[in-house]
């Protein structure tokens, strides 16, 4: 299996994957933002220091490619709960799930 | 002089409020909840320090602490939104947060200090089962559980000993409960969910363990056993159990007076009392 630590991990992943994290946390504490995902997610998101390949991902609920990238999986499942970037529960599950086959 | 009267562990599901209103008082959840809080109505506790890890609501990274404790007077509660609770204002205890941050300092234990904050699900949902009135003031104490690197099992456990030492030089003769809140396996959101659900639980056995280690009062293997590996192989919150490990270095060798596994769950509710 995976050593999901790493993929976790506050000081192993690079200084823009703390803005996925903060994304995904920003959805839960600020409102307007949650719509603002929901309504024009590549517009909300546009301010944000990201990779492109991290803007790419997230912009199409590559959950399982932002949680190699070093995302917290906790934060990430905010997306799916808020139904935002084209998740929902089967798509996130499939997709997260895809990183044990792979290892 | 203050006292401690009481240790208790429990779980912090967010889905179980809406669970035992849905089911009633006779379901599995809502019986073990009861048989915890028999015991803090029979200690009627003054003030309760409980260990607990935040799921990244409280603090963030972009200023993550290892250790913090709160001594905010008022705490507002829930600051996340899936625990189906009303949002509403809990007591804090300044002057016990206070002195256990100065004598923690004074110890070795660098805490972070906030004195303004709000808490998530992890420290409502206990509440909401042990305390429903909100009348007994909290001093929040978080240990990371989420983020690693994790800190040790023996640092948690050398942590709740200061804790203890901290409470019991502490002037007023105040009744103190100390509550652990987390589960020992548990994956939310990561890639070992059980199949149509947003959590797993990947090491069952680990739990078992846990609980026996528990049961029989087996402290010293069950800090050796609480390794990083062991913590990330139990989930991605697989780390609350060091608030669990924090409340057994209050407890020093003392024997519970019970530990119970939930059914199929990887977490448990236990009782000590020191009458």
């Amino acid at each position: 299996m995976k050593d999901t630590r790493t993929a976790c991990g506050v000081g192993t992943s690079g200084m823009s994957t703390y803005f996925v994290n903060a994304i995904c946390n920003r959805t839960v504490h600020d409102q307007a933002f949650r719509a603002a995902m929901k309504a024009d997610p590549e517009e909300a998101i546009s301010e944000y220091d990201l990779t492109a390949a991290e803007r790419k991902a997230l912009l199409g609920g590559q959950v399982g490619t932002l949680a190699k990238m070093g995302a917290h999986t906790f934060l990430l499942g905010h997306l799916t709960r808020y139904g935002l970037v084209g998740l929902n529960d089967e798509l996130y599950g499939e997709r997260m799930r895809a990183i044990l086959a792979d290892s | 002089m203050a006292e401690i009267v009481c240790a208790i562990g429990v779980p912090h599901t967010p889905s179980y409020p809406s669970l035992v209103e849905r089911e009633g008082p006779d379901c599995e959840v809502a019986r073990l909840y009861r048989s915890v809080r028999k015991n803090i109505e029979a200690l009627q506790p003054d003030v309760i320090v409980i260990f607990d890890s935040d799921h990244l609501n409280t603090f963030f990274f972009n200023n993550w602490p290892t250790f913090a404790i709160g001594t905010a007077p008022k705490i507002i509660a829930p600051n996340d939104d899936n625990s189906n609770l009303p949002k509403r204002v809990v007591q804090g205890h300044e002057a016990l947060g206070a002195h256990i941050y100065a004598s923690g300092i004074g110890g070795g234990f660098d805490f972070s200090l906030s004195q303004d904050f709000s808490v998530d699900h992890s420290v409502l949902v206990p509440l909401h089962f042990l305390t429903p009135q909100m009348n007994v003031p909290i001093v929040p104490i978080f240990i990371n559980g989420l983020a690693p690197p994790l800190p040790a099992a023996k640092r948690c456990f050398a942590l709740g000993e200061a804790v203890r030492s901290a409470i019991a030089a502490w002037p007023p003769d105040a009744r103190v409960a100390v509550i652990a809140s987390g589960s020992f396996s548990l994956e939310v959101a990561g890639p070992r969910m059980a199949p149509g659900k947003r959590s797993g639980i990947p090491d069952m056995e680990w739990t078992k363990r846990v609980v026996k280690l528990l049961g029989e009062t087996k402290i010293t293997e069950l800090l050796e056993e609480t390794t990083s590996d062991q913590m990330a192989k139990a989930g991605n919150v697989g780390g609350e159990i060091l608030n669990w490990i924090a409340m057994l270095g209050v407890l020093g060798n003392r024997k519970p007076a019970f530990v119970q596994q939930q059914t199929n769950e990887g977490h448990a509710y236990g009782v000590w009392r020191w009458d």
